[in-house]
């Protein structure tokens, strides 16, 4: 394969040219009801090519391997179209390197058999409850190796061994349907699959449960939100202001996204860390071949820094942070996180509650969205506060708000980091679903608008 | 003898029955990115997916490495081991519905000519204000399907498709609007600059900001924003959610469901509509299936094994592409249009709220109907004008409720996606923030 790759390399000239080849297998398995839909192994193999030519971009994606010339000269061909300027690509060191994954247990060493019994017995758990209607179990694992190459003379390959499930229980009385949903995904191995009958018993009682929750009364809370709910706040909410594609070239959000700007108070900072490992958002390398890292997005209430590519790096006239991530081997490399996480500070859970006498807890997320300016999330567990206790569940639980005022009213940060990636993963640019792993500890936010009726 | 037939013989040696599905299309689009050109992408991308059944049990595997035919079909034996128990037969006929899916136009659509009408499109949003930040993407694609199985069906379907789509982001001092519009068909489409008008107009409304307090309003949702409404009906007439006793419209056949003015109905055979297909991923033939007529509840949506399991018919919808196993799916959504004017339900309103853009759609809990969305673009209605953008708002309620509470439906239906929907008009959902 590294022959191929770097013969094609140069079949053509172009200010820039990377090759990105991606061998696979995998497995899915899924439980729905009573029913096994599917229990099926694929393979898969695909390239791209990305040229630069005068500033212009040309991609191509195939299947035909055998054919990797005739992409190269086709891409090439295409940047040609639209290449009128410049377009400088911050550097990075060249770089040969064979990046082996480190898992628990490998997946592939587990026959088929034993993937689906695990299924069966968690979707068992599940349906034990009458009033269950239906489920899901979802298994899912992926090897991969990636080949990347480019025309500065770097060779980076890179395996990544994927391996999660998720467990969904649909409870149903007369037209009040409920869910409760779980999900582990990330680089650590199958063990991670182990060892979920207490999670599926747990869901099993909560969508029960959920049919006699009271819908919440819209308007204004404070809120207390778990880590996975921080996490997906501090990925939806914030980080995807700090990607750097969509403010370089706005001048207007440039001075929102200012950096030195205060966003938050003194003990607020949320980072990007590429390299944690087994988490799901961690690559050695990005997909342009630049080195992750751990990059401080806001740091003690000041915005720090952002993220980057080569070509937003140079077009700012900072570092690259090797955050160019592609999907997939159809897809160029944008701009995307990879592991983000609020840091923790000193608060206890216990201390939080006492301190709230009125206000909602949330745990974990059914959803989240965000345009920029205001977000939505769902959580998938709400309890009201009363007196600093938790008391009644809630359903229906939608926060909305915007961003940088949400950011400035959270008064208290937890000390119990954690970090949650799963089978999900993060959207943009019609690149779905990418892995990344959230994390945060508990964090109150006042003022939040809840929706309800 | 192509390596879809090949598979198909080996497959047969070991299974009872089989089909392939092979697919392979050639895409290319042009993209403006902060207003300028900047990328090409093509992509030719191939691939196989073959069910069998053996010992009555349904197989599937799929891959996009077609050097090694054997593995796909050893993947699908080992798979079948575990596989659902067959309850249907794969169709023999080679019927299909005469439905136009492909454009020669679309194919030779060219390159420069994308290039030149997104140029026109982002200077012309430029000329309104030069702060303004264009993403345009103009896209064509032209694809392959041959679906072949063991009781003799082999068809093979041409197929195009073009998008033009522009958003248009405009920062301020504090917040910013987002605003995006576009058009896809199976045939041409030349609708750039008429998608950037309708943003330019809604950004020029949106240039002042108006509070609206809680309470119960009338809500128009433009044809854009119809789509949220109908994706629980969607779920619900799911036969997939109907086996599993989960969709909420189970045992409702026949019953009124809805305002007697709603007629809904799921069409894959509108000649050139984004979602029509002549034959399913099956190889079922495309019909026209009602959903909901004058308000009562006609039909659920089948694929073959879920209809096999109700022992009912497959309606045709078993969509799929060839990495998955066909499922039940919505192809383009009618909704019969009404005889009110969107600027007539503006007119009819004293205080409310004309939604267009909504954020956070799909994460309440959208197989029970509700929903509980940000209004990421909305205009406030006060006696009879558009005034401003409201922002920071939510709007609540639960669709199938909404949908006994309908002042009007809109007389001028758009494509959004794969809907043809018109305007809806309620007379009271809950607006809080």
């Amino acid at each position: 394969m590294e022959e191929l790759i770097k013969r094609a390399l140069e079949t053509a000239k172009a200010d820039y040219l990377e090759i990105r080849v991606q061998e696979g297998s995998g497995t899915t398995i899924n439980y729905t009801g009573k029913e096994l839909e599917t229990i099926s192994e694929s393979d898969s193999i695909g390239g791209c090519v990305r040229a630069l030519v005068k500033g212009g971009w040309g991609f191509a994606a195939f299947n035909d391997i055998e054919n990797l010339s005739d992409h190269v000269l086709a891409a090439v061909e295409q940047a040609t179209m639209l290449g009128n300027s410049t377009r400088p690509l911050a550097p990075i060191p060249v770089t040969t390197e064979y990046v082996k994954a480190k898992v628990d247990i490998d997946p592939r060493g587990v026959p088929l058999s034993e993937k689906h019994s695990l299924c069966q017995k968690y979707n068992n758990i599940i349906l034990s409850s009458k009033l269950i209607q239906t489920s899901s179990v979802r298994y899912m694992d992926s090897h991969g190796v990636t080949y990347f190459a480019n025309s500065e003379g770097s060779f980076i390959a890179q395996e990544t061994i994927f391996c999660g499930i998720s467990l969904l229980a649909i409870a149903k009385e007369g037209a009040n349907v409920q869910r409760a949903f779980e999900s582990v995904g990330d680089l650590r191995g199958y063990q991670n699959v182990l060892g979920l009958e207490a999670t599926c018993e747990e869901i099993n009682h909560r969508a029960v449960d959920l049919l006699h929750a009271k819908s919440v009364e819209g308007g204004l809370y404070t809120v207390i939100a778990d880590p996975i709910l921080c996490g997906v706040f501090a990925h939806e909410a914030f980080g995807h202001l700090s990607e750097a594609d969509f403010t370089y070239e706005n001048k207007k959000l440039l001075e929102v996204m200012q950096l030195g700007k205060r966003f938050g108070r003194d003990g607020l900072s949320i980072v990007d860390d590429g390299t944690m490992p087994g988490e799901a958002g961690t690559n050695k390398y990005d997909s342009e071949g630049t080195p992750t890292q751990k990059t401080y997005l806001i740091k003690n209430g000041i915005l720090t820094s952002r993220l980057h590519s080569r070509e937003t790096a140079a077009k700012m006239g900072e570092r690259p942070t090797g955050n160019a991530r592609a999907l997939g081997y159809t897809n160029e490399p944008i701009v995307r996180m990879s592991n983000t996480y609020m840091e923790p500070r000193d608060w206890t859970l216990e201390r939080m509650l006492e301190d709230t006498p009125d206000g909602i807890y949330c745990k974990e997320a059914l959803g989240g969205q965000t345009n920029m300016e205001m977000f939505t999330f769902s959580p998938a567990e709400a309890f009201r506060i009363r007196n600093g206790k938790l008391a009644e569940r809630l359903r229906d639980v939608v926060l909305t708000g915007n961003v940088f005022e949400t950011l400035m009213n959270i008064d208290a940060i937890g000390n119990d980091l954690k970090l949650h990636g799963g089978l999900g993963g993060c959207g943009k640019a019609g690149q779905f679903p990418l892995r990344v792993s959230d994390g945060g500890p508990h964090i109150r936010i006042r003022n939040v608008v809840v929706g309800g009726r | 003898m192509r390596v879809e037939e090949k598979i198909l013989e080996l497959a047969l040696k070991v299974a009872e029955a089989a089909e392939v599905i092979y697919e392979e299309g050639e895409s290319r689009s042009v993209s403006f990115e902060h207003n300028k050109l900047k990328y090409i992408h093509n992509k030719s991308i191939r691939g196989m997916g073959l069910r069998i059944i053996k010992g009555g049990r349904i197989g599937f595997s799929s891959t996009t490495d077609l050097r090694t035919p054997e593995r796909l079909v050893e993947k699908a034996v080992r798979s079948a081991q575990f596989g659902q128990e067959a309850r249907f037969e794969f169709p023999s006929l080679n019927k299909f519905s005469e439905v136009k899916i492909f454009d020669k136009n679309v194919v030779d659509f060219p390159t420069e000519k994308a290039i030149r009408l997104g140029k026109e499109a982002v200077n012309k949003a430029l000329s309104v204000c030069p702060d303004y930040q264009c993403a345009v993407e103009v896209g064509k694609s032209i694809g392959t399907r041959h679906l072949l199985n063991s009781r003799g069906l082999d068809i093979s379907k041409n197929s195009t498709f073009h998008s033009m789509g522009i958003d248009i982001v405009h920062a301020k001092e504090k917040g910013l609007v987002w605003v995006g519009e576009g058009e896809n068909s199976r045939k041409t489409v030349d609708g750039l600059m008429r998608s950037t008008e309708k943003i330019l107009e809604k950004l020029r409304l949106a240039e002042r900001e108006v509070k609206v307090n809680s309470g119960l309003l009338p809500i128009i949702f433009t044809p854009k924003a119809v789509g949220l409404l109908l994706s629980p009906l969607e779920m619900g007439c799911n036969g997939k959610l109907v086996q599993k006793g989960a969709s909420p419209l189970i045992g409702r056949l026949g019953e009124k469901i809805a305002d007697e003015r709603l007629t809904i109905y799921d069409d894959p055979t509108i000649d050139f509509a984004p979602g029509s297909y002549p034959l399913d991923g099956e190889g079922v033939k495309a019909r026209c299936t009602p959903l909901v007529e004058r308000g009562v509840l006609k039909n659920y949506l089948f694929d073959l094994q879920t209809a096999g399991m109700m022992s009912t018919r497959s309606t045709g919808n078993g969509i799929r592409g060839f990495s998955s196993q066909p499922a039940p799916s919505c192809s383009n959504i009618i909704v019969v249009p009404g005889d009110m004017k969107l600027e007539d339900m503006i007119k009819d309103i004293k205080h409310g709220i004309l939604v267009d853009q909504v954020l956070g759609g799909g994460q309440s809990n959208t197989l029970a109907g509700e929903f509980s969305v940000n209004i990421d673009l909305g205009f406030l209605i006060e006696k009879g004008e558009l005034i401003g953008r409201v922002k920071d708002r939510m709007i609540a309620g639960n669709v199938f409720e909404a949908f006994n509470k309908l002042a009007a439906i809109g007389s001028q239906p758009e494509w959004y996606g794969d809907n043809y929907v018109p305007a809806l008009y309620f007379s009271g959902l809950s607006v809080v923030g």
